[in-house]
C-alpha cells in the first residue's frame, strides 16, 4: 500500500520530470514500434519471396500411370518434400496457354502438345536453402523418368543471400533499438530519482530495506511505460490508418505488433528504474567518499 | 554494545581518516565526540551505522561485525540506531507528522501503531502543536527536534548525532542539548560528535577527543586490551 502511494505520490508530486521520461519513453517505443512493423512486413516479404522457391521435375513422354505414380511416391519420401504436385502435359499446355494470353492464339498452329508432364515439388521452410535444394534435385534427377529439373539455381543463391544480409541488418537494428532505448531511459529516470535521492537516503538510514527502496520507483516507472506504450501504439495505429488504404495489402500490422510495444514499455520502464535507482543505493549516505569494502 | 578495535580508514589508499581507535561504548551512555573540523568524527559515527566499513580492524555494533555482516542486514541493524544530521535532512513535501511516521511506513509498520508511536514521539520532543507544519515553517531547531522524533520513534538503542547544533541558534542548541540529555535518561545512549569545545568543557559526561584520525583522549579508561579480552 505504501509503495503504491509513493509511486503516485511521486508522480504528482514530480510532474514535470514524470512528463520527460513519459516523452522520452513515449518516442523511443514509437520507433521500436516502427521497427516492428518493418521487421514485422520485412519476414512477410521474406516468406512470399520463399514460398515461389520449389522444384520443377520435367518426365518423359512415355511413361505409364503406374510409372508415374510410383516416381511420385518416391520424390514425397525424399527428406525435406513437403508436396508433390503432378502437371499433366494438358495441364502444362493449359496453363502455357492463359500465360500467353492474348497471344494464345499462336498455340493453334501446333498440331501436338510439346509441354512435358511434370512435378511441381515444394519443399519445407528449413529445406529452401541453396544447398538442400541442390541436393534434393540432385536425387530427383537421378529417377529414372525424370528428364530435366529446374528450381532456379541463381535465383535462390540471391535470394538467401539477400534474405541473410537484411535478417542480420534487422538484427542489429533490433539490438541497438532495444539497448538505446534502455539507455537514454534509464538516463532519465535517473534525473527524477536525482531530484529525490534525499528520500532514499532517508529511507536508507532508518532501515528500509532495498527491495522497499527501490518498489516505488519500479511501480512509477512501470506505469509510466505501460501509458507510453499505449500512446505509442494508438499513434502507430492511427497513423497506418490514414496509410492503410494507399499502402493496401503492401505493409501489415496486427495487434499483437502494439501489445508487444506495450509490453517492451512496461520492461523499459521497469529496467530504467531498477537501474538508476541502484546507482544511488550503491552511494554511502552523506558524502560519495568509497567503501573501504 | 559498540566495540571498535585496531580500526583504520583509509580513503585514496593513503589517507587515513581514522587510525588506530579502539573504543567501547556501553549500554546507556552519553558521549562527546569532539575534534576540529576534518578530524574523523563523522567518520567515526558513520562506522558505527556502517555507512563505511574499516579497512583494518573491527567494528562490533548490536552483535553486528563489520567483518561479516552481508548488505541484506545493514537495514536490520540501522533499525536499531537513530542517527541525526547538522543538515537536519527532513523531506521537504511532507509535514512533521509524515516526516515522522517515514520513518515507520518504509519499514512496513502497521498503520495503527505508526499513528500511535508518532503523537508520543512528536510529544516527546515538545513539538505535538506543529504536527501539520512543514520543515520550511519551522525553525532550525525545530527542524532538528523533527529529526530527532524521526530517529527515536524507532526506539533505537542508541542515537547518534553527527554536530546536531551546527545550524541552530544558541537557545535551539540549549534546547537540543537537553533533549538529548533527556532521551539519555530514559536510557537510549547518545553519541554526539560536535567540534563547540565550549558545550563538552563543563560537561560531566565522557569525551572522546579526536585529532588527526587519532583519539588523543578519552575521559573513560577503556584500553585496547579490555576490547581485546572481551572479544576473546
Amino acid at each position: 500500500m505504501f509503495i503504491l502511494r509513493e509511486a503516485f505520490r511521486g508522480l504528482s508530486k514530480n510532474k514535470l520530470m514524470a512528463l520527460v521520461t513519459f516523452g522520452v519513453m513515449f518516442f523511443s517505443l514509437f520507433i521500436f514500434g516502427l521497427f516492428l512493423i518493418s521487421t514485422v512486413n520485412l519476414f512477410l516479404l521474406i516468406q512470399k519471396a520463399e514460398e515461389k522457391v520449389g522444384i520443377s521435375a520435367f518426365l518423359e513422354d512415355e511413361l505409364s500411370d503406374n510409372e508415374i505414380e510410383s516416381l511420385k511416391r518416391d520424390i514425397s519420401s525424399l527428406m525435406g518434400v513437403q508436396e508433390v504436385i503432378f502437371v499433366s502435359k494438358s495441364e502444362a499446355f493449359e496453363k502455357f496457354r492463359e500465360d500467353l494470353g492474348e497471344d494464345s492464339d499462336l498455340l493453334e498452329a501446333l498440331e501436338t502438345n510439346p509441354l512435358p508432364a511434370s512435378f511441381d515439388i515444394k519443399l519445407y521452410e528449413s529445406f529452401k536453402d541453396p544447398k538442400n535444394l541442390e541436393s534434393i534435385s540432385r536425387k530427383v534427377d537421378a529417377m529414372p523418368g525424370v528428364e530435366e529439373i529446374k528450381y532456379g539455381e541463381e535465383w535462390v543463391k540471391i535470394l538467401d543471400r539477400v534474405v541473410k544480409v537484411l535478417v542480420g541488418i534487422d538484427l542489429i537494428l533490433g539490438v541497438i533499438i532495444s539497448f538505446s532505448s534502455i539507455f537514454v531511459v534509464a538516463n532519465t529516470i535517473k534525473l527524477t530519482v536525482f531530484a529525490r535521492r534525499k528520500q532514499i537516503e532517508i529511507m536508507e538510514l532508518v532501515g528500509a530495506t532495498h527491495r522497499f527502496i527501490i518498489s516505488p520507483f519500479l511501480v512509477e516507472g512501470v506505469i509510466e511505460g505501460i501509458l507510453a506504450g499505449g500512446f505509442a501504439s494508438g499513434l502507430l495505429f492511427g497513423i497506418y490508418n490514414i496509410f492503410a488504404a494507399r499502402l493496401g495489402d503492401f505493409i501489415q500490422v496486427t495487434r499483437e505488433l502494439f501489445i508487444i510495444v506495450v509490453v517492451f514499455g512496461t520492461l523499459l520502464g521497469y529496467i530504467g528504474s531498477h537501474i538508476s535507482v541502484k546507482k544511488f543505493l550503491r552511494a554511502p549516505i552523506g558524502t560519495e567518499l568509497p567503501k573501504g569494502k | 554494545m559498540i566495540q571498535i578495535y585496531d580500526t583504520d580508514v583509509v580513503f585514496h589508499k593513503e589517507w587515513y581518516a581514522l587510525k588506530n581507535i579502539n573504543l567501547k561504548i556501553e549500554k546507556g551512555e552519553f558521549i562527546f565526540v569532539t575534534g576540529p573540523s576534518g578530524c574523523g568524527k563523522t567518520t567515526l559515527l558513520r562506522l558505527m551505522y556502517m555507512d563505511i566499513f574499516p579497512t583494518k580492524g573491527e567494528v562490533i555494533v548490536a552483535g553486528y561485525h563489520s567483518s561479516s555482516i552481508k548488505s541484506k542486514e545493514i537495514p536490520f541493524l540501522r533499525r536499531k540506531i537513530g542517527v541525526i544530521f547538522q543538515d537536519f535532512k527532513l523531506l521537504q513535501d511532507r509535514d512533521l507528522f509524515d516526516n515522522v511516521s517515514f520513518a515507520l511506513q518504509v519499514t512496513a509498520t502497521p498503520r495503527k501503531q505508526i499513528k500511535e508511536k508518532v503523537l508520543k514521539t512528536i510529544a516527546d520532543v515538545h513539538l505535538s502543536h506543529k504536527r501539520d507544519s512543514f520543515p520550511y515553517q519551522l525553525s532550525g531547531g525545530e527542524q532538528q527536534r523533527v529529526s530527532i522524533a524521526r530517529a527515536l520513534v524507532r526506539e533505537p538503542f542508541i542515537l547518534l548525532a553527527d554536530e546536531p547544533t551546527g545550524n541552530v541558534d544558541p537557545e535551539s542548541t540549549k534546547q537540543i542539548l537537553e533533549l538529548l540529555k533527556d532521551i539519555n535518561a530514559s536510557g537510549t545512549a547518545v553519541i554526539m560528535a560536535t567540534h563547540e569545545i565550549h558545550l563538552v568543557k563543563k560537561s560531566p559526561f565522557r569525551k572522546i577527543v579526536v585529532k588527526m584520525g587519532e583519539v588523543i583522549e578519552d575521559t573513560k579508561d577503556n584500553l585496547k586490551e579490555e576490547i581485546f579480552l572481551d572479544n576473546l
